[in-house]
């Protein structure tokens, strides 16, 4: 039995046997002061606390001193923030303040947060009647703008500093309800909630241990958001009057008071302004850098494009090669392709030296497991790849014996369009929902010509009738959404062809669908293959696809074709271990009923992650720690009647 | 349409130690009117009279195509899902005797396996969270050191270690991530595993480990497995009976060797002549091909829902009399009129719910014609 776990798959960390306990509060700790967001946020709001806590000792003047020899005065050394209108000290008034203003702000988000959150997980949980009264209240608060609503809740409760905090925190339910309804059902339509549930929890357990954590970062984020704007509410109120009473200082009412001196004494509205902005920064930044730390999947490593990439694309290839293939007519030939990708760690290679040809009229199938490279190596013969993303290091291209390397982007159009049709795996998302099928074909109809619109649609129908869709003059005018999968894949189909091209790639065409519409796309494809006599490079997990579908078949393994050939002689008598393990490893047929499959041991490598010689050589029986396996890469030689890179390719034959 | 749908008689020989009983379930969606608008959804008839049973220890597997109602199935079975009629019942106790306290607890006899082993972890949780929520929420092993050793116990079941627990779902492979699921749901010693495409998710090198786990876990623990899918292959290899579903309804099922062998059903016989087909779609042969796609549960066709796409019923319209007109073509009047009853093959091993299930066709009648 071959479950025996595997080294080399999975990056190994650094061993910590306690990791499952609970994370303890240093441990937060640290992880937010590793994080430069993280250090920022929370130093500027530890010292935002201590002024809440100890402001009013720190102030160096009485803040509620009026001096009106002394209004209006601009910064000094006496009055490091100026006097207000009352002559009052603002540097002081701002220390006082602090408790009032941060206490609005908190206690309001945490009010609409107490009140507004429970509502939204409720409304997504039960769904029905409670959702639909919910959902009506909430529209109907949204409907009056935030001021008349906190307006009306003060004149009802009363102007003093908690009312203020009532009434902003009310303001804000709603944003709550509602965000927290959405990420709700977006995290129930997951299938590990189904899972927990079927697991037997209960509903409590459920919202507390899977649905909350996962929204948190939602609404941490939306929390610090909303912390500024339910400052300004509150400053709002102030203004009016209803806020915090006279003479209590708090920020937004000091900067409502200098409106009306904005003209002449500006810096009045500076600094309370400049405590308020900065507040509001320093709780997003925390905010952030919290979700970064409780959302375990963000810290993966990003691919960044580098920045001026496009420099470093590849000096344009000799036009001489060409002609080469032109003489063989082959309609794609690839030689010593090495793709690798742009990560923050340098390039990572993917692709490590392809070489492949298909003639005209055959069926090529490159076969491969996730991470293999070979949907990169189908976008690199698509002409598809994004240079910011992706370098093509080494090797050759060329498509109906024209180069596809280091063309200029309008020539590469040119030839992708002329020469290649493309067929994704998910045709649902291959077409454009907002427009009919027939402006979708049109579009790839006239591409890079000028045709009248009576010919247009006489090749549109032509198209659909290609691809064996029945009435297809009234099809024509439906959307996307009226046809089924195996209709949608047609009609992806359809467009590919549009232009005639000499090769068609198809990347797993058929493996989003049932069975039986994947065997009518896979007829439909080899009936068209040989009415117009195109190429088709197929990439694909599935042998047996290959079995039925392809002339020619690539193994493709860890960046490399480790066996290439006819299909016949490849998958009859596989000389590769990695061939011949994929061929006997499929369950069916009921002589091996019950019985154990034969299996490859460990999971296929992790790019950037590969052994040293041979990349099979880990998971591979006939390998047994020979040195020359272990020595260097295995040259693909021809061995009875096919490409194989194996360096005792001639062990199987015996 | 009354006919009435008993359970499929026992196989000859056997006990009766039937773990799960499924007898005439059915489940329908919408039909209800909406609250403050008052239109009625539509009805859709995902599972609709649907009965089987599956004895102790052995595996019995659901296959469908998408929309075939399959998953609605295995979440009737989980109790996920209430029918709307008929009863589940699972090791003697009707699920519709239980409240929602006693479904949850009856959860630890039945555990679901996902797809998409990717998804179906909370991502937030290390697998050691994960597996120690299963044994909080049955409130098992409640002493530390003993949660602990049953932890560790499971993990090496499925063929990980303890370096694992501290990892979270993205930080394991595919194959890892699904012994982890499989962990979870096998650490409450369930009695049945409902497991839904278990292994399409999978790379191919990969699907064949968790494939010989599953084998080894159902001979070590006595498990009973429920497999939902649309592989006929993994069918084969793994199950011992089948039920082949096709618009909610089982359209055939029975003991593996006898729908997969000598399929009687024209769905049937079309699926196990396409999984069969292994020679290249040469392009002078003619592959087999089951044509036009599968309707809308919301639009199930009248008479027997296969009638739109059955060949046998294009076949048998050629030398019938009593034939009807249908937008898809002449069929025989009872197949666009009548629903078909459950009929059982000579020897009793397998029921299939077809007007002419002992009409044999030529097998060229599966082959399309290519046109030109």
């Amino acid at each position: 039995m071959s479950i025996m776990p595997n080294v080399l798959s999975a990056p190994e960390r650094t061993a910590r046997p306690d990791e499952f306990a609970r994370q303890s509060r240093w441990v937060l700790l640290r992880r937010i002061l590793s994080q430069p967001k993280g250090v920022v946020g929370l130093t500027l709001v530890t010292l935002y606390l201590l002024l809440a806590i100890f402001g009013p000792v720190l102030a160096p003047q009485d803040a509620f001193r009026q001096n009106f020899a002394q209004t209006l005065r601009p910064p000094s050394a006496a009055h490091w923030f100026g006097t207000d209108q009352l002559g009052r000290d603002v540097f002081s008034r701002i220390l006082v303040g602090a408790r009032a203003t941060l206490g609005i702000g908190v206690g309001g988000v945490a009010v609409a947060f107490l009140v507004g959150v429970p509502l939204g997980v409720l409304a997504a949980w039960r769904r029905g009647w409670i959702e639909a009264a919910v959902m009506r209240a909430i529209d109907v608060m949204l409907s009056f703008p935030d001021i008349v609503f906190a307006l009306a809740v003060v004149a009802i409760l009363g102007a003093n500093t908690q009312n203020v905090i009532i009434a902003v925190g009310i303001v804000s339910i709603p944003v709550f309800a509602r965000t927290a309804r959405a990420v709700t059902l977006s995290i129930l339509a997951e299938p590990y909630i189904e899972g927990s549930i079927a697991l037997g929890a209960n509903p409590v357990r459920v919202i507390l241990r899977h649905v909350l954590p996962n929204i948190s970062g939602t609404l941490l984020t939306l929390s610090t958001l909303l912390f500024a704007s339910t400052l300004l509410s509150a400053s709002g109120l102030g203004f009016l009057g209803l806020g915090t009473q006279a003479p209590f200082p708090e920020w937004g009412t000091m900067l409502g008071e200098s409106r009306s001196y904005i003209r002449s004494h500006p810096y009045l509205a500076t600094f309370p302004g400049l405590f308020l902005a900065v507040s509001a920064l320093a709780f997003n930044l925390l905010g952030d850098a919290l979700r970064t730390i409780y959302d375990p999947t963000s810290r993966r490593v990003a691919r960044r494009a580098p920045l001026l990439g496009f420099l470093r694309r590849r000096a344009p290839a000799d036009p001489a090669p060409q002609t080469a293939d032109e003489a063989t007519g082959l309609a794609v030939s690839v030689r010593g392709l090495r793709i690798a990708y742009r990560t923050s760690e340098g390039l990572l290679e993917v692709v490590r030296g392809v070489d492949l040809t298909i003639r005209p009229g055959r069926t090529l199938a490159v076969v491969g497991e996730s991470g293999s490279g070979k949907s990169t190596l189908l976008r690199a013969v698509g002409t598809l790849v994004n240079p910011q993303e992706v370098a093509i290091t080494a090797g050759e291209i060329s498509i109906g014996g024209e180069t596809a390397l280091g063309l200029a982007p309008a020539a590469l159009r040119d030839l992708r369009r002329r020469k290649i049709g493309i067929v994704f795996q998910d045709a649902a998302n291959a077409l454009n929902p907002v427009l009919t099928i027939g402006n979708q074909l049109a579009e790839a109809v006239t591409a890079g010509s000028r045709l009248d619109p009576a010919t247009v649609r006489q090749r549109c129908i032509g198209l659909l009738r290609d691809v064996n869709i029945a009435d297809p003059e009234r099809r024509l005018d439906m959307y996307p959404h009226q046809f089924s999968g195996g209709m949608k894949q047609r009609i992806v189909i359809a467009i590919a062809l549009a232009q005639d091209p000499e090769v068609l790639l198809a990347d797993e065409p058929t493996s989003a669908l049932d069975v039986t519409i994947q065997q009518q796309i896979l007829v439909l494809l080899a009936e068209i293959q040989k009415k117009r006599g195109m190429a088709i490079l197929l990439v694909t997990h599935d042998l047996n696809l290959v079995a039925r579908f392809a002339d020619d078949v690539a193994v493709m393994y860890a960046g490399r074709l480790v066996e290439s050939g006819d299909v016949a002689t490849v998958l009859e008598r596989p000389l590769h271990p990695y061939t011949q393990a994929l061929r006997a490893s499929a369950p069916g047929g009921s002589e091996g009923r019950g019985r154990h499959l034969r299996t490859i041991a460990g999971e296929p490598p992790l790019i950037g992650r590969l052994p040293s010689g041979c990349a099979f050589r880990p998971r591979c029986q006939r390998s047994a720690n020979r040195a020359e396996c272990a020595a260097s890469e295995p040259n693909v030689r021809a061995v009875a009647g096919r490409d194989v890179a194996c360096a005792f390719a001639e062990e199987a034959m015996r | 349409m009354n006919a009435p749908f008993p359970l499929p008689p026992r196989a000859p020989g056997t006990d009766t130690d039937d773990i799960i009983v499924v007898a005439d379930v059915s489940r329908h969606f919408g039909g209800r009117r909406r609250f403050l608008s008052g239109v009625a959804a539509p009805v859709v008839r995902a599972v609709d009279r649907v009965s089987f049973r599956v004895q102790r220890g052995t595996c019995f597997a659901i296959v469908g195509e998408s929309g075939s109602g399959k998953s609605s199935l295995a979440r009737l079975v989980v109790g996920l899902l209430r029918p709307t009629d008929g009863e589940v019942t699972i090791d003697g106790v009707p699920l519709s005797t239980l409240d929602s306290a006693g479904l949850r607890a009856m959860r630890r006899k039945v555990q679901l396996v996902l797809q998409d082993p990717r998804a179906s972890l909370d991502p937030r949780m290390t697998v050691f969270d994960t597996l120690n929520e299963a044994l909080t929420v049955h409130g098992l092993h409640p002493d530390r050191t003993a949660r602990l050793d049953r932890i560790k116990s499971v993990i090496g079941l499925v063929g990980l270690n303890p370096a694992h627990l501290g990892r979270y779902p993205h930080e394991l492979s595919g194959g890892q991530r699904q012994r982890v699921a499989i962990a979870r749901a096998i650490i409450c010693e369930p009695e049945v595993l409902v497991l839904d495409e278990p292994v399409s998710a999978l790379d191919v090198s990969v699907q064949a480990q968790i494939i010989n786990l599953l084998a080894d876990l159902q001979a070590k623990l006595g498990l009973t497995y429920l497999i939902i899918t649309h592989d006929l292959g993994l069918v084969e290899h793994m199950a011992d009976a089948v039920g082949v579903m096709y618009l909610g309804r089982f359209v055939e099922q029975g003991d593996v060797g006898e729908v997969c062998g000598t399929p009687r059903h024209p769905y049937t016989q079309s699926l196990m002549a396409i999984a069969g087909h292994s020679a290249p779609i040469s392009r002078d042969r003619p592959a087999p091909v089951l044509e036009g796609s599968i309707p809308s549960p919301l639009a199930i066709p009248p008479g027997c829902s296969f009638h739109t796409r059955c060949p046998l019923a294009r076949r048998l319209a050629i030398s019938t009399t009593a034939v009807v007109e249908t937008a898809d073509g002449r069929v025989p009047r009872p197949c666009a009129e009548d629903p078909p009853p459950p009929l059982p093959a000579p020897g009793g091993r397998s029921t299939a719910t077809c007007h002419f299930a002992d009409e044999r066709l030529p097998d060229s009648d599966y082959r399309s014609n290519i046109r030109n």
